[in-house]
């Protein structure tokens, strides 16, 4: 990011390359649609473009750029809320059972489907740090900078989340038992 | 789940590796994210031709220095080209309230305005309570005991109304806020609630400037033609607002 903030057009190419995955990615969990998924992608690193003079040597890129991610997934989030549209349209990876899974219980993909069922129920507020803290491995003080919270708050939006998250797993799995 | 969140442990590591979206990109993604490199260069080369996209490539420092130096210049050019005839009759200690008011809220608009795009948007309640406060404390100030009489050449004529007098500072306010506004709109980055935020910095400028050019101290006056630059303001970026939000839809 620092080559890139100097003028070196070629750090622009390497950080995309190095994090459109990850957003992409994001961007398929919490918007829903391949679409939206791209476009998250897109924004995200037109702002990073147009916001690399505010980039300080020895500042960390990474909760540099989720903040960005985090902030346009709100965005989308509130749009939907005015403007209701159909459910979410995303499937995780193979998430069908396979007929393995008839055998072997909880295979991988239908323990993924039902957390990111899960996941969707979840408030807003509670899904991002969920989102940050869990599934990215980021410690509280990193997510409390990206969401703009402080640690405190944080934790205890996760401590609640984890709580909600487990009630609804349970629930799913109980409808699911044969 | 790690309590200190720094590592994730034992199953929940496997649950949330699940869907961890970190990890090298797999054949799949790495066509579809080439096509989307070639669709963004063209629209980042794009972006760096505008005018605008170089004002809002600025760092957030200078953004909100241009910024800050426009609203001082449209107050600095009320004081100076047309300067409230009694001014060194106003109470001072009124004339400072004013305009610390205003200034300090005025620096919060701008700030939050020019947010950057790195920091975490500001919450919906933090900007109602920011244009909140703007018009309450305009409100607060314009109700105050008048400062002083009218001074005779500004008394009203007999055939005029509250309106008649009111109008030509609602459009010396809203005119003197334009260019504050305006310059916000371009060196926004997409931030949220933005245009209410310029909203808030042109009718708070128009306020600073009318402090400083209208004589009148009576409160209906202030609040018809002071106040109102602020309602005024927010009101024509609501309606924009959800004109351009049916006109998405």
């Amino acid at each position: 990011m620092n080559a890139y903030g100097a003028g070196d057009g070629r750090a622009f190419e390497q950080l995309f390359q190095r994090y459109a995955a990850t957003i992409l990615r994001v961007g398929r969990r919490h918007l829903g649609s391949d679409d939206a998924a791209r476009e998250l992608v897109q924004q995200t690193f037109l702002r990073l473009h147009g916001a690399r003079r505010d980039f300080r040597e020895g500042e960390r890129l990474h909760p540099w750029l989720m903040t960005i991610v985090m902030n346009l997934v709100r965005d989308q989030w509130r749009a939907r809320k005015r403007k209701p549209t159909s459910s979410l349209e995303y499937e995780p990876p193979d998430g069908r059972p396979t007929q393995d899974a008839e055998h072997e219980g909880l295979d991988r993909a239908r323990r993924a489907r039902l957390l990111h069922q899960a996941l969707e129920r979840l408030p807003a507020g509670q899904r991002e740090v969920v989102e940050l803290h869990w599934l990215q491995d980021r410690p509280f003080a990193e997510v409390a900078e990206i969401v703009g919270s402080t640690e405190g708050a944080v934790r205890v939006r996760a401590h609640r989340a984890y709580g909600k998250l487990k009630e609804l797993l349970s629930a799913q799995l109980e409808r699911e038992a044969p | 789940m790690s309590d200190d969140g720094s590592k994730r442990h034992g199953e929940d590591a496997g649950l949330g590796g699940l869907l961890s979206p970190e990890g090298p990109a797999t054949a799949e993604e790495q066509a579809e994210l080439s096509e989307l490199w070639k669709d963004l260069s063209p629209r980042v080369e794009a972006q760096e031709r505008t005018v605008l996209g170089r004002l809002r490539a600025l760092s957030t420092t200078t953004r909100l220095a241009l910024a800050a130096l426009m609203a001082l210049l449209a107050v600095l050019a009320s004081l100076l080209l047309t300067p409230r005839p009694e001014l060194s009759a106003y109470p001072p200690a009124r004339m400072a309230l004013v305009l610390c008011g205003c200034g300090v809220l005025l620096a919060l608009a701008l700030r939050t305005g020019l947010r950057p795009v790195h920091r975490p948007s500001p919450s919906v309640q933090a900007s109602v309570a920011l244009a909140l406060s703007a018009v309450l404390s305009a409100l607060l100030f314009a109700l105050l005991p008048e400062a002083h009489h009218l001074l005779p050449h500004t008394a009203p004529l007999p055939h005029e109304t509250v309106w008649d007098r009111a109008r030509p500072c609602l459009l010396f306010g809203l005119g003197t806020g334009l260019p504050v506004f305006l310059l916000l709109r371009a060196l926004d980055r997409g931030a949220r609630y933005a245009p209410w935020l310029a909203a808030v910095a042109l009718g708070l400028t128009g306020n600073l400037a009318l402090q400083l050019h209208c004589p009148l101290t009576n409160s209906d006056h202030l609040v018809a033609g002071h106040v109102m630059v602020l309602v005024v303001a927010l009101l024509a970026v609501g309606i924009w607002t959800a004109l351009r939000g049916r006109a998405q839809a």
